[in-house]
């Protein structure tokens, strides 16, 4: 091999391989990955506020997601990881606001952060130890929901996500943000009180929502009810429809096999009606005959007889008839005259009545004026009469009985004047007899008192005794005057009427 | 002829080592030459210096262009260029800051949304947008902030909060 080929060989592996040196000293971190470069001296600077001069940490590089060149032996590469870290953290027995214990279980998701300064914070303290993050975080989390939940009540924890979030940021403010990790998600998984105090949240709405449910299944249930017994009906309607329709088609169908069976004995009851038939238009024939037979030999002659018994009856009927009519014509007319006869008769009498009537008006009213006149009269006399009573007082009333007493005793012993012959049959002789006399007189007087209430002894004494009363008195003597008065009209008729 | 072969082949040599023992042979000297290997006496340069010398000297002399002293000059000549060449090229990717790494005092000005409510006296949260990424920050204001509201970020006292006044249009 000639020493020109292998030198230029030698040109080409050297040109390889200086760039694969200075490529391989450039270093690319991943999306995920931040780099820290150290090694360089920082520049120097001045603060632009104080003066003071300083070297800044510019030899420090921080290179995230982009390509750096490390200078080999004097620069130094370190990773960090910026990927999240799951972190699960669990707090027991935690006091909430209202002093309810609760178990709670969260998960977190942290992060280093994305920014230079946070990278720069994390690198300082994880660098070496980035596994530790997890632990490290777990614990302070651990603490700050126990702090968190202290000062939420369990209901504000599970409902109120923004005042837990604005919370756990001010705890992740405390103690994270200073190690440059970032809590990118802070979530409560779950939560468990002691007691029952979370399931008796929850009660109320449970009873409601089963009550709606058991009143949804009622109703569904009703109604499911309601179309199943629906159906029976119309399943059971049109079984009665069915039935009716087999039944008539039973009973035609029994029909026509009877009919097919009767037909047989049928048609024989035919023949033999046929048989019957004739037998009796033999019969008739037979009947026709005889009959034909008595016609000539019997109702010929029977008619011929009774014609003539017939109208020899009419003759007789004819006869009396005319009779009769001869009989009631004659009555009539003499009824006729005799009506006449009445009527004038009775013309005539009616007349005689009337005037016989008018005489006796005329001579009613002759005798009513004349009464009139008698009593107007007598009604003066008496009420002079009365006038002179009233001054003569009651010696005159009584004069005038005294007067009439005699009569009286005189009618009282006249049913004994009349007594022919008697024969007195008595203990006390012939005392009896006036003491008969004397029975009557008080018998009368008594009758007097108890039919017009005239007490005529008591009248009598009373007078006796004393000079007379007042009114009672004139009324006494009144109904004594009148009774006098009509005793002494009637005396004339020789008995003695008591009227009231 | 020898001698320039081996001087390339000693470069070579020098750079393959130092590639598979990364900072191997700077670490040698422990510090003695400590920034003194920086720049135009780092490896790759002085090995490409080197092997380059060595083969170009190799190549000139091979093709009887020029006498032994010829391809010595012509082989140094060579050997600056390529040691120029790798100087650039390290200076090149060395100066390259291709990310900037995003500060806190960034969020100062920026705009965002209130994601979680701020109370009058408590933390909420706010989204922001930092070097092209969403960024979750707590935040307090001076006035309660519904959700939703637009937000300035008025100053950055840590890390992870912000003070936040909302938008006036």
């Amino acid at each position: 091999m000639s020493p020109v080929v292998i030198a230029v060989v030698g040109v080409v592996v050297l040109l390889v391989l200086l760039a694969l040196v200075v490529v391989s000293r450039y270093k690319v971190a991943g999306p995920s990955e931040a780099f820290i470069v150290t090694g360089r001296r920082g520049k120097r600077s001045t603060d632009p506020e104080t003066g003071r001069v300083f070297t800044d940490n510019s030899g420090q590089k921080v290179v995230v997601g982009g390509g750096v060149f490390v200078v080999p032996f004097v620069q130094q590469r370190f990773t960090l990881d910026l990927s999240s870290r799951h972190i699960p953290v669990a707090v027991r027995g935690a006091v909430t606001l209202r002093g309810v214990k609760a178990n709670l279980e969260g998960v977190a998701i942290v992060k280093v952060g994305g920014t230079e300064d946070a990278i720069r914070a994390a690198a300082q303290r994880f660098l070496m130890q980035q596994d530790g993050i997890v632990g490290f975080t777990q614990e302070v989390l651990s603490g700050a929901l126990r702090a968190i939940v202290g000062r939420m009540s369990v209901e504000d924890v599970i409902r109120d996500r923004a005042a837990f979030a604005g919370q756990v940021a001010e705890e992740a403010e405390a103690s994270l943000s200073g190690q440059g990790l970032v809590l990118d998600a802070f979530q409560i998984q779950d939560i468990t009180t002691e007691g029952s105090y979370l399931e008796d949240l929850g009660r109320p709405e449970a009873a409601r929502a089963k009550q709606e449910a058991d009143i949804a299944e009622a109703v569904a249930r009703r109604a499911a009810e309601q179309a199943r017994l629906k159906a029976e009906e119309e399943i059971a309607v049109a079984q009665r429809t069915l039935y009716l329709k087999q039944a008539e088609i039973k009973a035609e169908t029994d029909q026509a096999e009877a009919r097919a069976n009767a037909s047989g004995p049928l048609a024989e009851a035919a023949r033999q009606q046929d048989i019957l038939a004739e037998q009796e238009k033999v019969a008739e024939r037979q009947a026709a005959l005889k009959d034909r037979q008595l016609d000539t030999e019997v109702r010929k002659p029977a008619d011929a007889q009774r014609y003539a018994a017939e109208q020899e009856a009419e003759a007789r009927r004819v006869a009396r008839v005319k009779q009769a009519e001869a009989e009631r014509a004659a009555g009539i007319a003499a009824a006729q005259a005799e009506a006449e006869r009445a009527r004038l008769t009775g013309e005539g009498e009616k007349q005689r009545r009337s005037a016989l009537a008018d005489a006796v008006r005329l001579e009613g009213d002759a005798e009513a004026a004349a009464i009139g006149a008698r009593g107007a009269a007598e009604a003066e006399a008496m009420e002079k009469k009365a006038d002179a009573f009233d001054r003569y007082g009651d010696a005159a009333v009584l004069q005038m009985l005294v007067e009439v007493l005699p009569q009286v005793v005189a009618k009282a012993s006249e049913p004994l004047a009349a007594v022919d012959k008697m024969t007195v049959i008595s203990t006390d002789g012939a005392s009896r007899l006036t003491r008969t006399v004397a029975d009557n007189v008080a018998q009368g007087m008594e009758l007097l008192g108890s039919t017009t209430g005239v007490d005529l002894a008591s009248l009598l004494k009373g007078i006796t005794a004393k000079e007379g009363t007042a009114k009672e008195g004139i009324t006494a003597k009144e109904g004594i005057t009148a009774k006098g008065e009509a005793g002494r009209d009637t005396s004339e008729n020789g008995k003695v009427e008591i009227t009231d | 002829m020898a001698w320039f072969l081996g001087l390339g082949i000693t470069g070579v040599v020098l750079l393959a080592l130092s590639l598979v023992f990364d900072g191997l042979l700077e670490g040698v000297f422990d510090g003695v030459l400590d920034g003194v290997l920086e720049g135009w006496l780092s490896l790759p340069v002085v090995a490409g210096f080197v092997a380059m010398t060595g083969f170009g000297g190799a190549i000139a002399l091979g093709t009887g262009w020029t006498g032994p002293a010829g391809a010595a000059g012509v082989g140094a000549v060579a050997g600056v260029g390529a040691g120029w060449l790798t100087y650039r090229f390290g200076r090149a990717l060395m100066r390259d800051r291709t990310a900037v790494t995003p500060r806190t005092d960034d969020l100062l000005g920026t705009s965002g949304k209130v994601v979680t409510a701020i109370p009058a006296d408590g933390y909420g949260e706010v989204l922001l947008r930092l070097a092209g990424q969403p960024l979750k920050c707590a935040a307090r204001s001076t006035v309660p902030l519904a959700r939703g509201a637009e937000v300035w970020v008025e100053a950055v006292p840590t890390g992870t909060s912000v003070l936040v006044r909302p938008v006036d249009r």
